[in-house]
């Protein structure tokens, strides 16, 4: 272990939650916004030139704090050296989304589809505001607090969700809505747990979400760091209330009655199956016990998992099958940059489809270069962090596994619905992607990189 | 510190930025004007477009809405069907000639039932096809129908606002046109015409100026910033580039003779070993 790569937290650290630092608290809120809080659903009493949305003003907010933290701030001790083409995926994305654009300038306006371009893009800024920011200021020392706050956060959301299938209440759009009354209008909550089943085939359950494929997203993506800390902790006490944990967040994206409700936490346990398996095959018995407990929390969940089955399901299947052929057009029309980024508005039914699949959608929208940035987007943080991803640096490995186990069921997400429509997975997965990049960067003191060689400021873990 | 270290970098490659402004102010102008050199030339790539809307009624002779005893149901049925005519192509051509247009600049859509599933009202492959020949069409309209309703709303999109409202005109104009040639080649008696009313005159305005400076600026912004991002990595390549000497050509972690701490005139002062290994 290098003197200076692997350092352990102390004390002294200034790390997040003992830290007067603003930023850190910035992002904590901003975690508990995308478990707790349904801002997509909420509108603030304040006009903005774009978007009125709740969650731009605490991008606005973080972005001016690391301003003026970063005009004001005095020189550190440590330097931080992230591993070399950390954003590459974002900032190839940003390009092809914006060139996309340019090369269809015609098209767009005459359709009149600038003003839907402009509030995504919007989006897609305010996104990659968040990563390279959080990216930029998070410690390898807040990696562990930071996934503690995403797992109890997820388990808050987790149990809602189940109290919302049973009783049809919404507690987390019925709690926004009285809180935040007096600066923002918060829209009812989806939610409906006994619909007509001639029009709708499966009960709403939404949690903090407009959608249910939303919140069994950032479920799924919470869940690696439920695992992780419960096979990581040396604690037989812990390992239990770790693995309970991991229950409840599978129940709660279970009781959605979604098909993603189970692919996307298969496909994170899979993964970190896949990356650690001796560490995770410890957890088996303890999974049977909290399974069993958490039967007992949520009965019914079995009916759940036959419902995923039924014949309406089937509707939903052919829906996604005939998205292929229904895209060719377009696809052939205009192959490498596509429509232009942020073009498909899904509301105007008649003229463009609801594809469930955002592959398929950012095929339709920014091309075939748009596709591979976006899947180099996802794929980035899994290479940033490949040295560390089976690392036993309790600082730095465990946090890595479980984001990049993380994001890769963002990635397996995308292939099921239109995840970036909904805003609550992509802040997450870009939250996680920056956790990688953390955990794999080194720290130097402050100065040192000045006094390398070019050839040697590139910081690669060991 | 990092952002203070990237300004002080970019500023002591101030030509290169400078290069990079006008490469991306080049760019802007490309998104938002195509370059014509025999004669030169800048056509707007933009296309400014004004809307106009308005709405007819299908009716009877003596009118059927100060009459409780008729039923509205025939005319809500033929609401309808004219609604889907009015975008067929005998309709379109005698909307071109009303409203004095290119039949060929003409696109029309609609109307379309808001009460199927989503799933069938969304455009298949077929119609997909239809739709993007149809996107470059400079004169748009599209026409809606509330089925419980014996009113067809007409929505214009032309490059200019008198165009667009003279579209929108045309369009019941044009209905009216057609359906008194069939009355009158079927002899059809006086009280049982159906008799199209414009509900008052189509109003419209301008809608997307300012579309071409706010493009122009995200271009500029996108391509300076990208471009600025790159001379940073570029910068750091080409001073190792110059300083492998430093290192020799060998691989760093080797002997004294292929580089290394004993090759080191600059004396970096690394802990011991830490350095063999960054790669």
């Amino acid at each position: 272990m290098g003197a200076f790569a692997r350092r352990a937290p102390t004390r002294g650290d200034d790390a997040w939650p003992r830290t007067r630092r603003p930023l850190p608290w910035l992002f904590a809120a901003l975690l508990v916004m995308i478990f707790l809080v349904p801002f997509d659903a909420m509108q603030l009493k304040v006009a903005l030139p774009v978007s009125s949305d709740f969650d731009r003003f605490l991008v606005i907010a973080i972005v001016a704090v690391w301003a003026v933290g970063t005009a004001l701030g005095r020189p550190q001790a440590v330097e931080r050296l992230r591993p070399s083409g950390w954003a590459i995926g974002m900032i190839a994305f940003l390009l092809v989304a914006v060139a996309s654009i340019a090369f269809n300038v015609e098209r767009i306006t005459n359709l009149g589809e600038w003003d839907d371009a402009q509030k995504h893009l919007a989006v897609l800024f305010s996104l990659a505001a968040v990563f390279a920011i959080v990216t930029l200021n998070l410690r390898a020392s807040e990696l562990r607090p930071f996934s503690v706050l995403i797992v109890v956060l997820a388990v808050i959301t987790a149990t809602g969700t189940i109290y919302e299938k049973k009783t049809g209440f919404n507690v987390f759009y019925e709690t926004s809505s009285a809180v935040f009354s007096p600066i923002a209008t918060v829209a009812p909550s989806p939610t409906d747990i006994n619909p007509d089943p001639s029009t709708t085939p499966r009960p709403t359950i939404t949690g903090p979400t407009r959608h249910a494929l939303s919140v069994t997203s950032i479920l799924g993506m919470a869940l690696p760091f439920a695992v992780v800390l419960a096979a990581m902790t040396p604690v037989r006490r812990r390992r239990v209330l770790w693995s309970l944990a991991a229950c409840l967040i599978i129940a709660g994206a279970l009781i959605t009655q979604r098909k993603s409700g189970a692919v996307v936490p298969a496909m994170a346990l899979l993964v970190l199956f896949v990356l650690r398996p001796r560490q995770l095959l410890r957890l088996a018995p303890f999974g049977i016990v909290a399974l069993a407990v958490a039967l007992v929390v949520t009965p019914g969940i079995f009916s759940t998992v036959r419902e995923l089955g039924q014949t309406k399901e089937q509707d939903s299947t052919e829906g996604r099958t005939s998205d292929y052929p229904a895209v060719m057009p377009d696809v052939l029309t205009r192959p490498m940059l596509g429509s232009g980024f942020g073009t498909l508005d899904s509301e105007r039914v008649d003229t463009y489809r609801i594809f469930d699949n955002e592959y398929l959608g950012q095929l339709f929208q920014v091309g075939a270069f748009g596709l591979l940035a976006f899947i180099a987007l996802i794929v980035t943080p899994l290479f940033v962090a490949r040295s560390v991803l089976r690392s036993d640096d309790p600082v730095r490995g465990p946090p890595a596994l479980a984001a990049g186990a993380a994001c890769l069921a963002f990635g397996v997400a995308c292939a099921l619905y239109d995840i970036l429509t909904f805003p609550q997975a992509p802040y997450l997965f870009l939250f996680m992607a920056a956790m990688c990049t953390c955990a794999a960067s080194v720290e130097v003191p402050a100065g040192w990189t000045a006094r390398m060689p070019p050839t040697m400021r590139r910081a690669v873990p060991a | 510190m990092e952002l203070a270290r990237t300004l002080k970098t970019l500023w002591t490659r101030r030509r290169l930025v400078a290069l990079g402004a006008l490469i991306a102010a080049f760019a802007a102008m490309l998104s938002v004007y195509s370059v014509g050199l025999f004669p030169p030339s800048l056509t707007s790539r933009t296309n400014v477009f004004a809307t106009a809307s308005t709405q007819l009624l299908v009716d009877a002779p003596d009118s059927a809405f100060a009459d409780l005893a008729n039923d509205l149901t025939p005319l809500e049925t033929r609401a309808s069907v004219f609604a889907r005519f009015l975008a067929s192509p005998v309709a379109l051509t005698l909307v071109a000639r009303e409203a004095d247009v290119p039949l060929t600049s003409i696109e029309a859509q609609g109307p379309y039932d808001i009460n199927l599933p989503v799933i069938q009202q969304e455009p298949t492959a077929g119609q997909r096809s239809s739709q993007i020949i149809g996107e470059g069409a400079l004169y748009r309209l599209r026409f809606e129908n509330n089925p419980v309703l014996p009113i067809v709303s007409v929505f214009a999109q032309a490059p200019t606002k008198a165009e667009a409202i003279a579209l929108a005109d045309a369009a019941p104009r044009a209905l009216r046109t057609y359906i008194n040639r069939i009355q009158v080649g079927q002899d059809t008696p006086e009280d049982r015409r159906v008799v199209i009313r414009k509900l008052g005159n189509a109003t419209g305005g301008v809608v997307n100026a300012g579309a071409n400076v706010q493009i122009a600026l995200l271009v500029f912004i996108i391509v300076f910033g990208a471009w600025c991002m790159l001379l940073i990595p570029a910068q750091t390549i080409a001073r190792g580039w110059r300083e492998t000497n430093v290192y020799g050509d060998g691989n760093p972690n080797g002997g004294p003779g292929t580089g290394g701490r004993e090759s080191d005139p600059q004396g970096f002062g690394f802990p011991g070993g830490e350095h063999e290994r960054v790669r």
